[in-house]
């Protein structure tokens, strides 16, 4: 088989940075890209790939193997059931759609037309994540007893102005957007969501949508996790500041999870372990043992690209497919319910 | 005005340092200490006080004016009752009693004979709290929106054994004995709380008692909260690991609090404060500024008693009056019967 060939539908904030990367990439042609406004045109030239304006005109022309979609959330079913049914395996960007029942159609169609389907939870690409998992799921700090999830960033001002007022109105807050890939996390790395309560608030801010939100989750072998999330407080203690994979943010040296376990914790993404070492010497009257874990970085995005072409090829599983980033999706609007009813939520 | 005269009952764990602290506190004219147990007076004797067997007597002879109660839980109400009879002002350690009923009997009595209690939260006297409530509710943080507590260390396998399996039954765990402390610190910074979730798990020591929780609040003024609490997980994020408060234990450099507010952030207790210098580059994009405060760091009981000569004498307000004990007792029951129930409990 030669090199997959491979398009792209939306080239907004995430699609760009999707050409950017396949056009560094020399195990696969990426053949043209395509978007609804003209002026996407440029960053084709540059990037040396085709442009549509229509995307149907897009998949009907070439010979693709794979697209991915980066358009708006709304639009993930319709432009994914399209390219599914002329038989273009797909890379959805997170969330796998809008609402669970079109993440069911989508699933549906995928399967009718023998395309696979993968999300882009793209944090599963980072070696520093794949390496956590690979530590609590291989018992590396014992059996595990909890999690912390820490998330506060401040969004600018501009980030709700223009053209991007909808992400004040519900639906456009940091549950949907930020929480859902902290959610994703947790489940890649422990397991699922047994039970979840959250308090969500929207009072410093005053928009219809949630600024912060606080919440308790029940983990599958019985740990349990906290997540507390603001969008609102100016802060550096957050993934997206700390592990410095995307440097649009600013870089803080800080700590945003905690994984405790009944031999060890660690702190990510320090990738620090501590431990004691000595089981005659271990409670909080005796100091911790430290031990860093090497871990070599690598560009998430050009990984996830990298998985999506050797699914194609049929020589990987896909780090996340529909049935696992629906259960993501799942998880992530039951928050946003506990928010709304006070309930707790069981699956 | 010369010094208060004290007396001191219960000479165990915590009446023992308290009988060598309290000597050494100017104001404090420590006349005489009681204990069931015999064996205890040779701490009297080495600091040159009286001993008595019979706290009835001591109260009798010695012409108190006050009383630091250092005898278990369930005798705080009737030996606080019977001193409150003899006109004596109260300090009490914490818990005030054991039910919010019981407490509600030790306050009527003490109105009644006009004497005034402290409930020995030391940690009220801490000057990293002090300072941290100044910069809160001082509003250097502008509104608050939230603040996580993490709780995590291993008590070692001899606290559980011989006479303290008594710590493995119901009311023994980290909620009753040490998540009173993280919730009167957190009433006394950040106000009060008036909503709380728990989900709870004994599944790590499978003793009756929980060994972790995972903790929603919701504060009156519209903040979130969450606490992670474990008492078998190998980590110093935790009070004791980090303040260095507790000298018996051993603590390193983290921090175990996060304060969030609309205009800046608080590590605590490094005392790091974030915020955006400017407002035009406010955002998670920006450098955050970070700012130090220099602490005098003092011991929180010398403080606490000094304050409690000066209650005494009607000088101070009690800092942690009996209804301020007691609301601290009834929102961490409060969540101890979530954990129970599955349910959140407004309060
Ligand atoms: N994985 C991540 O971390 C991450 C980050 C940001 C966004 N996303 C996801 O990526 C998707 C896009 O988000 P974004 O922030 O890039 O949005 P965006 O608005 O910046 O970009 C969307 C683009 O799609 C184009 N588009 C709309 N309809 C189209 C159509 N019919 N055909 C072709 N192009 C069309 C728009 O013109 C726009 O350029 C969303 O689903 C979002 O949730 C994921
Ligand atoms: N503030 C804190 O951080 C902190 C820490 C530990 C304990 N405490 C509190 O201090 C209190 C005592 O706890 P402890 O760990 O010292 O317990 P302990 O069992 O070590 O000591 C209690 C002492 O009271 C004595 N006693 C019992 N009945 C008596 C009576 N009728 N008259 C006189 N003495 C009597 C016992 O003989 C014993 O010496 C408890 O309320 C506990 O919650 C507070």
């Amino acid at each position: 088989m030669g090199k997959v060939r491979l398009g792209l539908i939306g080239m907004g904030m995430i699609g760009k940075l999707h050409a950017e990367t396949m056009s560094k990439m020399k195990d696969l042609e990426f053949v043209a890209a395509s978007d609804v406004e003209a002026k996407h045109q440029k960053t084709a030239e540059e990037l040396r790939t085709k442009f549509y304006q229509s995307y149907e005109e897009m998949i009907s022309k070439e010979k693709l193997d794979g697209v991915v979609v980066a358009v708006p959330n709304e639009l993930h079913l319709p432009v994914g059931s399209a390219c599914a049914k002329k038989g273009l395996h797909l890379l959805m960007e997170k969330p796998i759609a809008a609402d669970l029942e079109s993440a069911d159609r989508l699933i549906q169609a995928a399967k009718e037309n023998k395309v696979h389907l993968m999300v882009g939870h793209h944090r599963r690409h980072n070696p520093l994540i794949e390496e956590l998992r690979n530590i609590v799921r291989g018992g590396k700090i014992g059996k595990l007893v909890g999690v912390t999830v820490l998330w506060a960033l401040y969004k600018p001002k501009d980030y709700f102005q223009g053209p991007f007022t909808w992400r004040a109105a519900i639906g456009g807050g940091p549950i949907r957007i930020n929480l859902i890939h902290e959610i994703d996390n947790i489940r890649y790395i422990c397991g699922d969501v047994t039970r979840l309560y959250a308090e969500v608030s929207n009072e410093a801010r005053q928009f219809p949508v949630e600024d912060t939100v606080s919440i308790s989750l029940r983990l599958a072998g019985g740990a349990v996790a906290n997540i507390f999330l603001t969008d609102t407080a100016p802060g550096n203690i957050g993934y997206e500041a700390n592990t410095g994979e995307n440097l649009f943010f600013y870089h803080s040296p800080e700590t945003c999870y905690y994984y405790f376990g009944t031999e060890g914790m660690i702190t990510f993404p320090q990738m620090k372990k501590f431990f004691y070492r000595d089981p005659g010497k271990a409670g909080w009257q005796f100091p911790l043992c430290e031990e860093g874990i090497k871990i070599d970085r690598e560009d998430p995005y050009t990984r996830q690209i990298r998985n999506f072409c050797g699914v194609i090829q049929g020589s990987e599983t896909p780090k996340i497919d529909g049935v696992d980033a629906r259960k993501t999706l799942e998880v992530t609007l039951a928050i946003q319910k506990s928010g709304e009813t006070g309930q707790p939520v069981v699956f | 005005m010369g010094k208060v005269r004290l007396g001191l009952i219960g000479l165990g764990l915590m009446g023992t340092p308290h009988a060598r602290t309290l000597i050494k506190v100017p104001e404090c004219d420590l006349v005489a200490a009681s204990d069931v147990d015999e064996k205890q007076k040779a701490v009297t004797e080495e600091l040159g006080i009286k001993f008595y067997r019979r706290y009835e007597e001591m109260i009798e002879k010695e012409n108190l004016q006050g009383v630091i109660l250092a005898v278990p839980n369930h005798l705080h109400v009737s030996i606080g009752i019977a001193c409150a009879q003899q006109g004596l002002h109260l300090f009490v350690e914490k818990p005030i009693a054991q039910s919010v009923s019981e407490a509600d009997r030790l306050i009527e009595a003490a109105k009644k004979n006009k004497v005034r209690i402290l409930v020995g939260h030391q940690r009220r006297f801490s000057s990293l709290v002090e300072k941290a409530r100044e910069i809160v509710a001082g509003g250097e943080l502008g509104r608050l929106v939230g603040v996580t507590v993490t709780w995590a260390l291993l008590k070692p396998g001899p606290y559980f054994e011989g006479p303290l399996s008594w710590r493995k039954d119901k009311g023994g765990g980290p909620i009753l004995i040490n998540l009173i402390h993280e919730i009167d610190n957190l009433r006394y910074i950040c106000g009060e709380i008036d909503q709380v979730f728990a989900l709870t798990s004994n599944k790590v020591r499978n003793f009756h008692v929980e060994d972790t929780a995972s903790i929603a609040l919701r504060f009156k003024n519209g903040a979130l909260g969450t606490i992670f609490l474990s008492d078998c997980a190998p980590s110093l994020t935790s009070w004791e690991g980090t303040t260095g408060e507790n000298p018996l234990l051993y603590h390193d450099f983290g921090n175990c609090y996060n304060f969030f507010g609309t205009d800046g952030s608080l590590l605590f207790p490094q005392m790091k404060r974030l915020y955006y210098s400017d407002p035009a580059k406010a955002g998670w994009n920006y450098p955050i500024t970070e700012q130090g405060y220099k602490m005098v760091r003092e011991d929180p009981y010398i403080k606490e008693f000094s304050h409690f000569c000066r209650v005494v004498s009607g000088k101070e307000e009690s800092r942690t009056s009996g209804e301020d004990g007691r609301r601290t007792l009834e929102v961490t029951l409060a969540i101890q019967r979530s954990g129970e129930t599955g349910q959140p409990i407004v309060l």
